[in-house]
């Protein structure tokens, strides 16, 4: 089976028909690197917990993140679906490599949406090249879901520096990235600041260990009297919570492309072993509830595959796409898990194993339930439009 | 500056096939298609060559309209340009008519150093081609060559021989007929693929190579391709019955018997 699937390579043909050869030889080309480059090493990223950054620089290299941006940022500019379809194949390799650059290219579009023509030169053309990374800090302790109810607090002082202090909880990229987008309460609400790692009185915990995205960096941020200069704002004072909110709709379809791909991975690793293994004198794939199983994973993969990119669609045409990304998040995410729960089923005792290498996508996957948005407040974000 | 020829073909991917359990048959309707795994190994030398010496690498591609793919990959991959050959008659030809019509190509393009082949192709593997076309073409040929290292009017090559490495010396022009074991071929960036389909490719028919269609293709060819089977291995399924002495005894003596082991 080819890595990158027909139906992404169907879908991708009728989004783009004027284009479908040209766009479907990239993909084609990205999935045979993602195959033989990115896909041996996963086992060891769940399992010693090493940052990829080795993936990522690879990745980094092909133009991965330069997809959707124009040419004069260093840019390929492709349509939003060609990175989504990406997005999709790297989880299905590695969902840690995926997820640390689904982080630094949310801030991407935050800092290409709300920065300004200096902050594009100056740090855009840097993220978008891969030549350095980024994270994303809004969490903290006592705010995740309700993140308004942050206290990190930034005060522009007479010497024109934002001076930060507090601390943010749960950041991906931690430690290994070169700047960080925070969000942080102001006398006008909430702004976005850039902080660069080497900013003293900017510091980071130990690594939080987690039961997937093992290979993925976590930790704790803590600003003490940290001064940055009154540059580093993104957009305007005052913002700050409108842009996470959108920077978040845009990274909810990331993290439901890296879903569906991991549910692709869980899936293609059924059907081998359900061809291989035998049971009662027959293999596995010739019991109907087996393919019964089966049926139900690829429908639900399918489906959320295309509530997907039909978002990523929205997005890139300058769309409203939030609820859309909304609905693709919480239907791709639940649908992984599922998918996977079914893998692991039909491995039977051997799923359950180490050994195996089934269940890694099962804890990969419970993490897309919850970052960038929980699927319960997925429900309430599209329920409030039914009750608006 | 080193003038490059690297040949490469377009075939379909083997590990995609499927088998027509009904006759025995490959099924090749709709298969995926590729640049010959080891053609790309080629290629890879062929642009390692230019990126350390200067100069240029003109692709050369055998195959119907459909080889168009390969070709942008080969340019993604690095070729400066790149001609592809094909023409209804060429089509069905052995081996022998192959290398005849890629010398034809090559004197067409007139000024070359070294011409670079993979030494078989991961559908027929017939390694007659690279040979072949040097006889055409009467230059020096080394194959199975893994390593390649230009200076001056000189090559100095290795060749991968069964025991052990053989080196060799020789003047260019010359064709070189690469092994696997040479490199391992890039994967081109997004940025390659997309600005390969800038260069440019030109097509060549028999008319334009100065060919009479009847001496190429399935006519002018030696060797037919009459059938295309899938080799029977049925399995024996013998079981030893007794006490794990007796039974592992004589599964012990099938197998010295059988030549498995001995
Ligand atoms: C691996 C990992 C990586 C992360 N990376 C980042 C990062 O890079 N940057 C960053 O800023 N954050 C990051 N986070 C934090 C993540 O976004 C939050 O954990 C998430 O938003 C949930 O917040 P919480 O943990 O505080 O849960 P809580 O908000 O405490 O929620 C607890 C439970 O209550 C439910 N709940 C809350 N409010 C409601 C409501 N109104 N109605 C119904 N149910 C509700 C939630 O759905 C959840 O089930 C990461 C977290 C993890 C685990």
């Amino acid at each position: 089976m080819p890595f990158y699937t027909e139906d992404q390579s169907k879908i991708i043909s009728n989004l783009f028909p004027e284009r479908a050869e040209e766009y479907n030889q990239l993909l084609e080309s990205f999935g045979d690197f993602v195959e033989k480059e990115i896909l041996p090493t996963a086992r060891t990223i769940d399992k010693q917990g090493i940052f990829p950054k080795e993936n990522m620089d690879k990745i980094f290299r092909q133009g991965f993140t330069n997809i959707p941006y124009p040419q004069d940022l260093e840019g390929l500019g492709l349509p939003y679906p060609i990175y989504i379809a990406c997005m999709e194949l790297v989880g299905k390799a590695c969902a840690s490599t995926a997820i640390s650059l689904a982080i630094h290219g949310t801030v991407c579009d935050g800092l290409y949406r709300f920065g300004n023509r200096e902050q594009h030169e100056k740090y855009l053309k840097d993220l978008i090249t891969g030549r350095k990374l980024a994270a994303f800090g809004l969490t903290e302790s006592n705010a995740g879901s309700d993140a308004r109810a942050m206290t990190t607090q930034a005060i522009l002082d007479s010497s024109g520096h934002w001076k930060i202090n507090g601390s943010k909880m749960y950041i991906t990229n931690s430690a290994k990235a070169d700047y960080y987008f925070v969000f942080a309460k102001t006398d006008k609400g909430y702004a976005a600041i850039l902080v660069p790692n080497e900013t003293q009185g900017f510091s980071w915990g130990s690594n939080i260990t987690k039961m997937g995205l093992r290979g993925s960096s976590l930790m704790g941020l803590n600003f003490d009297n940290v001064l940055v200069p009154k540059e580093n704002l993104v957009g305007e004072n005052g913002e700050g919570f409108e842009y996470a909110k959108k920077m978040l709709f845009g990274g909810r379809i990331t993290i439901a492309a890296l879903s569906v791909g991991i549910a692709q991975a869980a899936l293609e690793k059924t059907i081998t072993y359900s061809k291989e293994r035998e049971a009662f004198g027959k293999h596995l794939s010739e019991f109907e509830i087996t393919r019964a199983k089966v049926a139900d994973m690829m429908t639900e993969i399918h489906g959320a595959r295309l509530m997907t990119y039909y978002a990523a669609l929205l997005k890139g045409r300058e769309q409203d796409f939030g609820i859309e990304a909304c609905e693709a998040k919480l239907y791709a995410t639940e649908m992984a898990l599922r998918v996977c729960n079914h893998a692991i089923q039909i491995h039977g005792g051997y799923g359950y194993t180490d050994e195996a290498d089934v269940h890694r996508h099962w804890r990969d996957a419970k993490l897309m339930t919850i970052g960038e948005g929980t699927s319960e407040i997925m429900q309430v974000i599209i329920s409030g439009k039914a009750f608006e | 500056m080193v003038e490059i020829i690297v040949c490469f073909k377009h075939v379909v991917d083997e590990s995609e096939l499927k088998v027509d359990r009904a006759n025995n048959k490959i099924n090749f309707e709709g298969a995926k298609t590729k640049i010959s795994d080891d053609d790309k190994n080629a290629i890879e030398e062929a642009v390692r060559l230019k990126e350390k010496n200067g100069g240029t690498v003109i692709g050369l591609c055998l195959g119907k309209a459909d080889a168009r793919k390969s070709v942008k990959e080969a340019l993604a991959m690095g070729c400066d340009k790149a001609r592809l050959l094909s023409d209804p008659a060429f089509q069905d030809g052995d081996a022998i008519r192959t290398a005849y019509v890629l010398s034809q190509a090559i004197k067409r393009i007139g000024k070359y150093d070294i011409i670079i082949t993979a030494t078989g192709t991961t559908d027929v593997y017939s390694g007659i081609v690279g040979p072949a076309l040097a006889e055409f073409l009467e230059i020096p040929q080394a194959t199975f060559v893994s390593k390649v290292a230009l200076a001056g009017d000189k090559v100095t090559l290795d060749r991968l021989m069964e025991e052990g490495v053989e080196t060799v010396e020789c003047d260019l022009p010359l064709l070189i007929a690469v092994a696997r074991e040479i490199n391992q071929p890039r994967f081109p960036t997004l940025i390659q693929i997309m600005s390969a389909g800038k260069k440019e490719v030109v097509e060549w028919k028999a008319s334009d190579l100065g060919i009479e269609a009847s001496t190429v293709g399935k006519n002018g060819s030696l060797v037919q391709v009459t059938s295309t089977q899938v080799p029977k291995s049925a399995r024996k399924k013998i079981l030893f019955e007794g006490s794990a002495s007796e039974s592992s005894e004589r599964l012990a003596d099938a197998l010295l018997k059988e030549g498995v082991v001995n």
